[in-house]
């Protein structure tokens, strides 16, 4: 019995060591070779028309151009991957509105036989899902979108939620992506947590037949913009009818209250955040203030997501909007924006008056992050996926057929990029002008903050320094 | 057959009834006995993405106390409550009157006044946030074309009108199962009490405030007490239509809960809300059943 007993021992005990020695993971890819890493994500090859096979999700973009190859997979991603037939993923949204998702994910694909599933959410959803998931340790999703990401990863970072990439993320690739970019996919210790999936920067889009009729010149500083908004809603009232505003913005979104805060802010060289805490600036709350309270800013605009107030600029509602440069590609489009084609431009963000600063906004960029349940292939598989997604040919996919920002700078001077991309010099200068921060783990409460303090102000007739006075009061206690 | 075997089938008759509601209890233990008792637990834990997790006594209910937002959410989850019981104890109590008068098509008629109750809440959201739309909603639309107003009502940038147009998507629901409670209750009343009320001279009122309601006050107040213990712990509407917006204003428990876990990530004071909650419900239900009950 104790021979017996003694046997299967020994057994166990050389199963387990070999189980271990032979798992395979992400430390089986070698990523410098065959090519350093540098070489293989910076890989270009041509831009083709996209066929027929690469239709896939619902979506159809073939017919349309894009980059279908050019970057290089590492040496011992088979073995490290063994196994994997399938990634599942998180999306910001339908993916009929991320063409290079789609495309990236079907390259993807076609190089390494990974299928990505990926599970199209509400943006309001992506993070309560992403916690229950992580919280139940489940493995039913491998790698999660996150929209924003330096408000998210410290959490992720600090529970132990997320998988540490740093060995994707060597001193030489960290050259070609801002640097500000790269600290917002860094964790609470400093490591790397996220991989940039696109940027999203900041225009001032505007109704030009709008401005001419209202007697007004394109705004350059934010406190011209109080005052052309505020005439432009009163122009579009009294000519238009009581639906149209002088300008709608998505105030609704703490994201992007956060987006309007932080170009208010650096505009006038100063940051969000002093000593480690949110600190409202009153000059910067003023113009907030006064956009509504003064200017042409709807009222509805406080509860409009990220996509309603450009939707509402696209349908002719509004002279002015505030939105990334990816809907410098969708107003180009007759069936999205049915009320301002040939009626629209796009210019910096402004800058603050005597100090110029036009274009700076939060480095803002969604990321994604991987599931630190999965198994050891199914990590490697997400890496690799990661180690795609921020390559030249993925983000010149990002760029060219969806109008994304890219992470990656150089894709900029890219000849097709520079001949058919619209406003690639706006774009490339408001992506340099961007600025990150380190964010304490409270802001996302503190947006909502501030957020209920603007509709007092605003809906309720509160007075603005009061609310200010108020708004930081309870900052400063939650952190 | 004998006494003694009478007596034996007594006995396995008892025990046979207990294995048969085994399943039964092991379904109430997994899905509400087990949920609640992690729920009770963890609100006596500091317990944030933040490790470590650990005990911290009544910290968290001090913490939600003292927060501004609690008393908030308490009175809108409150004006929310009661709002919703109203419009569907009076549009229940309507459609139950006029149904229970008609008698040809009753069966049809009595099917489509269900038609709402079929529909999700976080859809009658949608649809009524559509419907409420100043740029495109039928609402102001037809109100404007009637002349009583000039301009769009702006339903979701008015506190006040933001927490009506919540109050109408919910009750809009939730009417018909008050009817149905109410009918109920309508059709148990012998019409001979209606026929001697008539030779004594009663009009309609005196009838409806002296025999149906009195008649039907139970059947009422039980179907009161479900939809104001479902309206108190329900957020569907609201986070289809307002997100607890704007500025607050339909800011309800259970969008405090979800800021506690979500935004705050903090699931010992998201879980000590919780708590707090399901004591208000049940308290506000004990009262209840001790109204009912005492009548009796």
């Amino acid at each position: 019995m104790r021979k017996k007993a003694a046997i299967a021992g020994i057994v166990t005990v050389i199963f387990a060591l070999s189980s271990s020695v032979l798992a395979v993971g992400p430390q089986d890819i070698k990523w410098d070779k065959p090519v350093p890493m540098v070489e293989r994500i910076t890989a270009q090859g041509p831009v083709e028309v996209i066929p027929p096979e690469y239709d896939d999700y619902g979506v159809k973009i073939s017919g349309k151009k894009g980059m279908l190859k050019g970057y290089i997979l590492p040496e011992g991603w088979r073995e490290a991957t063994k196994g994997v037939d399938k990634l599942v993923l998180t999306n910001s949204g339908s993916l009929v509105h991320d063409p290079a998702t789609v495309l990236n994910a079907k390259i993807f694909e076609k190089m390494t036989g990974i299928h990505l599933e990926i599970i199209e959410m509400k943006d309001p959803l992506l993070w309560p899902k992403q916690l229950s998931t992580l919280m139940a340790k489940s493995t039913d999703v491998d790698v999660f979108y996150n929209t924003r990401s330096m408000l998210e990863i410290p959490h992720l970072s600090a529970a132990g939620w997320a998988v540490p990439v740093d060995v994707l993320w060597t001193p030489e690739v960290q050259k070609f992506y801002p640097v500000k970019l790269l600290d917002a996919i860094k964790g609470i210790d400093g490591k790397f947590y996220g991989s940039p999936f696109c940027l999203w920067a900041m225009h001032l889009f505007y109704r030009p037949s709008w401005l001419a009729q209202a007697g007004v010149t394109v705004p350059l500083t934010w406190q011209d913009l109080v005052t052309a908004s505020g005439k432009v809603d009163t122009w579009a009232k009294n000519t238009l009818g009581p639906g149209n505003s002088g300008m709608v913005y998505a105030a609704g979104d703490p994201d992007l209250i956060h987006q309007i805060l932080g170009m208010l802010t650096y505009s006038q060289g100063k940051r969000l955040i002093k000593n480690g805490k949110f600190v409202i600036d009153p000059d910067t709350w003023k113009i907030l203030t006064d956009l509504w309270l003064k200017g042409g800013m709807s009222d509805s605009s406080l509860e409009y997501l990220w996509s309603m107030a450009p939707e509402v600029f696209a349908k002719g509602k509004a002279g002015f909007t505030i939105t990334g440069g990816v809907y410098m590609n969708m107003y180009r489009d007759p069936s999205f924006a049915t009320g301002i084609q040939n009626d629209w431009d796009v210019t910096l963000s402004p800058g603050w008056e005597g100090i110029g600063n036009r274009a700076v906004a939060p480095a803002g960029n969604d990321s994604w992050t991987i599931n630190p349940y999965i198994s050891p292939a199914k990590k490697a598989a997400a890496m690799l996926w990661f180690d795609y997604q921020r390559s030249y040919q993925a983000q010149f996919n990002e760029l060219y057929l969806e109008g994304n920002e890219s992470v990656m700078s150089m894709v900029y001077e890219h000849p097709a990029v520079q001949a058919e991309v619209v406003n690639v010099d706006l774009r490339k200068a408001t992506v340099a002008a961007q600025i990150g921060e380190s964010y304490p783990p409270a802001m996302m409460e503190a947006l909502d903050m501030v957020k209920e303090y603007l509709g007092k102000v605003v809906l309720e007739g509160m007075d603005p320094d009061k609310a200010l006075k108020n708004l930081q009061a309870e900052i400063d206690m939650m952190m | 057959m004998t006494c003694s075997k009478k007596k034996n089938m007594k006995v396995s008759n008892s025990k046979y009834g207990v294995i048969l509601s085994f399943p039964g209890l092991l379904i109430i233990i997994a899905l509400v006995i087990f949920p609640v008792g992690t729920l009770f637990v963890t609100s006596f834990l500091r317990y944030t993405s933040f490790p470590p997790i650990r005990f911290i006594g009544f910290r968290n209910y001090l913490y939600i106390f003292n927060d501004r937002l609690f008393w908030v959410a308490l009175k809108n989850t409150t004006v929310y409550a009661a709002g919703v019981t109203f419009f569907t104890f009076v549009g229940g109590l309507v459609i139950a009157l006029l149904l229970s008068k008609v008698s040809k098509g009753s069966g049809f008629l009595r099917s489509l006044s269900m038609f709402p109750w079929a529909v999700p809440l976080v859809i009658s959201g949608f649809i009524w946030k559509w419907i409420f739309n100043p740029n495109v909603g039928i609402f102001s639309d037809f109100l404007m074309k009637l002349g009583l107003i000039s301009k769009p009502l702006p339903v979701f940038s008015d506190p006040n009108l933001a927490m009506i147009g919540c109050i109408v998507a919910d009750a809009w629901v939730r009417i018909p199962f008050m009817c149905i409670f109410t009918l109920a209750g309508l059709e148990s009343i012998p019409t001979e009490l209606y026929d001697a009320a008539r030779v004594d001279g009663a009009d309609c009122f005196d009838c409806f405030r002296h025999i149906t309601l009195p008649l039907t006050k139970r059947m009422i107040f039980i179907g009161l007490l479900i939809t104001s213990m479902f309206t108190f712990r329900t957020i569907d509407v609201i986070f289809s239509m307002t997100e607890g917006g704007p500025a607050r204003a339909t800011y309800v428990l259970g969008y405090y809960i979800i800021d506690q876990l979500w935004t705050r990530v903090n699931f010992g004071t998201g879980s000590a809300a919780g708590v707090v909650t399901l004591l208000l419900i049940l308290s506000f239900a004990g009262f209840y059943v001790y109204l009912i009950f005492k009548k009796e």
